[in-house]
């Protein structure tokens, strides 16, 4: 069923009352996509776990995951103990893992290969502003209330772009919604064309500004999101979401995964937060009634190096597995498992290019069939 | 002969060449044909709004002082007169940070975090301090705004290094060559350490090609998009392989290994050198124009410019042999630079809001804010001085007041111009600052003082060592065919010669069975042997590595024995002092958690081996004048406190500046002379501002007051 289908059946069964949200006025959007930066490179083999490689075992003698407690997701793999709420997800077919994922001629410098990941290039050359901004400048920015906002991290992802939003953008909006007024008499920038287009400017982002404080205003709607650092980022994501702003991409941030020291305790904290986040932000949306339009993408710089470092801790490693979840993806493992046999200086070798995931982002959820990294398409839903 | 050779080698530009048979370059065709137009704009004599445009244009701000010389003054007088400013600017050469003779190395990041970290921050603020210092008081402040231009254009950054030195380095680069001539700035930035590191051209190599920096220098640096081929970046980046940096001095330094020996056609050329496609750039006519091009939107116009004034600015450049003040010259002397379409024309730059406006409407002693402040306001405005956005560089123009920027600029101005309450205790602050420095001065000259008297006191074989901490250790001693223990050395001194830095390895190789000490052509600042002809390739960046068994005649093959005879015996003695290390390893060096970590069964295996080296390389083998055995290798104590690695830190605080202009500001841009009603009304036409309780707040909140 696609979303005119959908939204035709919702509008029919009744007076738009309890019609989802997404089938608002014309010109909405057709999904979204929310990407969780994992900064610091999470550790993808203690994650996803081959428990039942021995070779596992001996590269990490003190900081393996013990069999027993392994969530398993096949025979051969399974997930780390505090990602009891994502494997629930995995058994109702809501959450798809992509393993191995990398690029070729892996950076394994933070800034450099955070950039590679947000500007989709890799080791030999990259680009200079933000995948997305470059695809969704194609799409036209215009239809949004804004096309995108970052709640954590950075938002270099959206760099080059103009119109996206920030930590501290919301609150700015709600302070200053009747700023509109401020501007400049049109008398005078008649007589200079540059402050008028700025003018111009200014009041197409008060008017972004305004619209997006007062749905945001007019929806009472509260959501419980757990997390010392996700939660609250997350829970603005859902009051967005919940508010019918439109916005396509979501992104928020959580670490440090940069784990070289005792990784035990806050790679087990670590994912924790994550597992309870995103399960409690999958709640919510199911609760909108969103949550077969949008997909919650996790990304990180790198991997972590194979064998543990003798500080009880992993170095900068190289490819790792991801997580996809949606309402609306066909679960399972992608991209088979880690090899351990075969490593290039100790590091994992990657087989799956993250464009490649992001291209099936853009193409199965928001829609795009040819765009940015339709050269890397290659997963099938 | 020797003029001939010449002519074929340099090609084009040397006079006396021109009329060889050699083609002359396409850009010397395109541009002689160029007429200059007509100037007789430039006889206008400039009145109070003239000298403001051109005062704010061509520098940062229009300081009350500066604007009230050029009024009454021809334009082409004025423009003459802000060229006099570049050309004896005191502040072009010199005025590095005094920490450089320090460096902070940037191995230590591994194994003495703490020092390194706390050092690099207290350095990459200085730089910044004294950046914003020198534009705030600048009497050349043509040339302020064409550094911030150029470190737009050849960009690099801090915070992909986080090395403090590399950054100021840079800067300096930026500063000497953007009032001198191109062919020395771009040769200049092909071996600047920020830039190659910042390209990733450390990692191009002949054998694993990254043509990062060979693009970057076609499209941002010289040529800009369309005017070269995918073939040509290749080619290019062949050329630029081997161009790198010493890990440890953080200098250029080029790897013949890595190095391509073949001639590589670019731009239709066939070219080896990186100076020879420094020349090629140039004869290009798209490299005038593209610098043309970059002028004219900085100077004049957001608006794209006609062809025929963007042929005049490149033609002018291109005659004068890439004088980059011939094309600032060229620039303002257009009939569009005055055009009164183009006034009010540009959108103020993050340091024009904040360094510029403070500049023209007074900034003195008695001001609350100082540099910290400006950074942090800086960062509201999603600017840094030191970390662009990326290698473009900032997009500039409309992206400036983008978003929420141009409400967020206003409330920049508002607390830096009308929040200030002006009553900084400026003397009392100052004599806590020159105090504190003061006291770190003498900290660092008591560490030196105890380091120069242990060097005179040594004797000449003497092995003395600052600071010595390991880097990492094999975990798995037993079962590598080739443990080690790398090991970082700071101040390294024997005989009459010193090394900042080594990392090297102390070793076994299980294969041929001997114990070695190791390390890499770029291990050492400067170099630890004179010479690497008998050294092996590795695979490591392409770099030539060294690996010699000292106390058994080079090892037990003859090509160590070969290897060991290839150096001079002052670099034997050096190799035989390093590996005497083993009489003081685990317990005398740093970061022994490294030593520890492979656990106690690793921990016994290596204190094994180490014990079996001390008797092969004794440690009483020198001895005075008098038979007395003396040590061959002395490490110093380290006390944080008083130097050693930590001696960064010292060495750091004790150079670095006050957050503001120790001697205080220039009374011509005191508040009390810039803020006067009559000056505020000068910087706008009639009808251009906007309104509030006086004048200062109808200027400072004007929309107009965003545009220059």
């Amino acid at each position: 069923m696609d979303r005119r289908e959908f939204c035709l059946n919702a509008f029919l069964a009744s007076a738009a009352l309890s019609a989802p949200r997404i089938c608002g006025a014309s010109g909405d959007i057709d999904g979204h996509i929310i990407l969780v930066e994992l900064t610091g490179a999470n550790d993808g083999l203690n994650t996803v776990v081959p428990f039942k490689n021995d070779r596992y075992y001996s590269l990490r003698p003190e900081i393996g995951i013990p069999k027993k407690d392994v969530l398993s997701l096949d025979n051969d793999q399974g997930l780390h103990p505090s990602l009891v709420g994502i494997r629930s997800l995995y058994e109702s077919g809501d959450l798809r893992i992509f393993q191995n994922v990398g690029y070729p001629e892996q950076i394994q410098s933070h800034f450099r290969s955070i950039e590679i990941w947000e500007r989709g290039g890799d080791g030999r050359a990259n680009g200079r502003e933000g995948w997305l901004v470059k695809q969704l400048a194609r799409l036209g920015v215009d239809r949004f209330d804004a096309p995108g906002i970052y709640l954590g991290g950075t938002g270099n992802i959206f760099a080059g772009g103009k119109h996206y939003l920030g930590p501290h953008s919301i609150g700015k909006i709600l302070s200053s919604k009747d700023q509109g007024t401020s501007i400049g008499k049109s008398s005078v920038s008649a007589r200079n064309a540059l402050l008028a287009s700025i003018q111009q400017s200014q009041k197409n982002h008060n008017r972004r500004a305004t619209s997006i404080a007062s749905k945001l205003q007019a929806d009472k709607t509260m959501f419980r999101v757990r997390g010392r650092q996700l939660g609250g980022q997350l829970r603005t994501v859902c009051n967005l979401i919940s508010a019918n702003v439109q916005i396509p991409v979501f992104k928020v941030t959580l670490g440090s995964f940069d784990t070289h020291v005792n990784q035990r305790n806050q790679h087990r904290n670590l994912l924790r937060e994550l597992d309870e986040a995103l399960t409690d932000t999958v709640a919510a949306l199911k609760r909108i009634g969103v949550w077969d339009r949008v997909s919650i993408i996790t990304y990180s710089e790198f991997g972590r190096r194979v064998a543990e470092n003798g500080a009880r801790g992993t170095d900068h490693g190289t490819a790792a597995p991801h997580f996809y979840i949606s309402g609306h993806v066909r679960g399972g493992i992608h991209g088979g498992m880690a090899d351990l046999e075969k490593l290039k200086k100790g590091d994992l070798i990657f087989k799956t290019d993250y464009r490649s995931v992001f291209e099936f982002a853009l193409r199965h959820h928001l829609g795009i069939d040819r765009n940015i990294f339709s050269e890397f398409r290659s997963i099938e839903s | 002969m020797h003029k001939l050779g010449l002519c074929i080698s340099v090609i084009v530009m040397l006079s006396g060449c021109q009329q060889s048979t050699k083609p002359v370059s396409p850009a010397a065709e395109v541009f002689s044909v160029v007429r200059t137009g007509d100037d007789s704009h430039l006889s206008v004599v400039m009145d109070t709004a003239d000298a403001i445009h051109l005062e704010r244009r061509v520098g940062i701000g229009s300081p009350k002082y500066r604007v009230v010389r050029l009024i009454g003054k021809t334009r082409a007088e004025a423009i003459e007169m802000i060229l006099e400013d570049l050309a004896s600017d005191r502040r072009i050469f010199g005025e590095l940070p005094a920490w450089l003779s320090h460096p902070n190395i940037t191995f230590l990041d591994n194994s003495w975090r703490y020092c390194h970290r706390l050092s690099s921050q207290v350095r990459i603020g200085d730089v910044e301090t004294r950046w914003m210092n020198n534009i705030l008081t600048s009497e050349a402040p043509a040339h302020e705004r064409l550094v911030l231009l150029f470190s737009n254009i050849f960009v690099s950054d801090y915070k992909t290094y986080e090395s403090a030195e590399t950054y100021a380095q840079h800067h300096q680069v930026i500063r000497k060559h953007s009032v001198g001539n191109m062919r020395d700035f771009l040769a200049a930035v092909l071996q600047d350490p920020a830039v190659l590191v910042y390209l990733n051209n450390d990692l191009n190599t002949r054998a694993n090609i990254n043509e990062n920096l060979a693009r970057e220098y076609l499209e941002l640096f010289t040529l800009g998009e369309g005017n070269y081929t995918e073939q040509d970046i290749r080619n290019l980046a062949y050329v630029l392989a081997g161009e790198s940096v010493n890990p440890i001095s953080q200098k250029y330094q080029q790897f013949r290994s890595a190095k391509s020996s073949l001639n590589r056609l670019v731009l239709g050329r066939e070219i080896k050198t990186p100076l020879e496609a420094v020349e090629l750039v140039l004869q290009q006519p798209a490299h005038a124009r593209f610098l043309a091009k970059k002028f004219y939107r900085e100077y004049i116009s957001l608006n794209a410019p006609s062809e025929e004034t963007v042929e005049k600015i490149a033609a002018r450049y291109f005659k004068s042999n890439f004088e980059i003040t011939d094309l600032l010259r060229g620039t303002l002397s257009t009939p569009d630079f005055w055009a009164e379409e183009n006034r009010l024309g540009l959108i103020k730059d993050p340091v024009d809001i904040i360094l510029g406006s403070l500049r023209t409407l007074g900034y003195d002693n008695t001001s609350e804010y100082d540099t910290r402040d400006f950074s942090a306001l800086f960062t509201r405005m999603n600017y840094s001085l030191l970390d662009p956005p990326n290698v473009a560089g900032y997009e500039g123009g409309m992206s400036w007041v983008d978003g929420g920027l141009f409400n967020t600029r206003k409330e920049v101005l508002s607390r830096l111009l009308l929040d200030d309450d002006f009553d900084f205790d400026f003397e009392n602050k100052r004599q806590l600052f020159l105090g504190f420095q003061a006291d770190e001065r003498k900290r660092l000259a008591k560490y030196r003082r105890k380091l120069h008297r242990v060097k005179t006191r040594a004797h000449p074989e003497q092995l003395i060592i600052e600071a010595a901490v390991f880097d990492s250790v094999s975990e798995d001693m037993k079962k590598r065919r080739h443990p080690k223990m790398t090991l970082n050395l700071v101040g390294v001194h024997l005989g009459d010669k010193s090394w900042d830095g080594m990392n090297i390895r102390i070793g076994l190789n299980k294969k041929h069975n001997y114990a070695n000490v190791s390390f890499y052509e770029n291990s050492c600042s400067p170099a630890c042997i004179s010479n690497f002809n008998k050294g092996y390739d590795s695979d490591w960046r392409g770099v030539r590595g060294f690996e010699v068994s000292p106390f058994q005649s080079g090892g037990p093959k003859p090509w160590l024995k070969e290897r060991w005879a290839s150096i001079s015996g002052q670099d034997r003695l050096l190799l035989r002092r390093l590996f005497q290390l083993v009489h003081l390893l685990p317990d005398s060096v740093g970061n022994g958690r490294a030593f520890h970590r492979g656990g106690p069964e690793n921990e016994s295996a290596w204190m094994d081996w180490l014990t079996s080296q001390r008797s092969r390389a004794p440690f009483d083998d020198l001895k005075d004048e008098d038979g007395k055995v003396l040590p061959p290798v002395i490490l110093l104590k380290q006390d944080r406190k008083q130097g050693g690695l930590c001696g960064h830190v010292l060495s750091s605080r004790a150079h670095s500046s006050w957050s503001r202009p120790i001697e205080g500001i220039s009374q011509q841009l005191s508040v009390s002379a810039n803020r006067t009603d009559d000056w505020i009304s000068a910087q706008l036409p009639e009808g251009l501002l906007g309104s509030g309780a006086n004048a200062l707040e109808r200027l400072v909140l004007s929309d107009s007051f965003q545009l220059k």
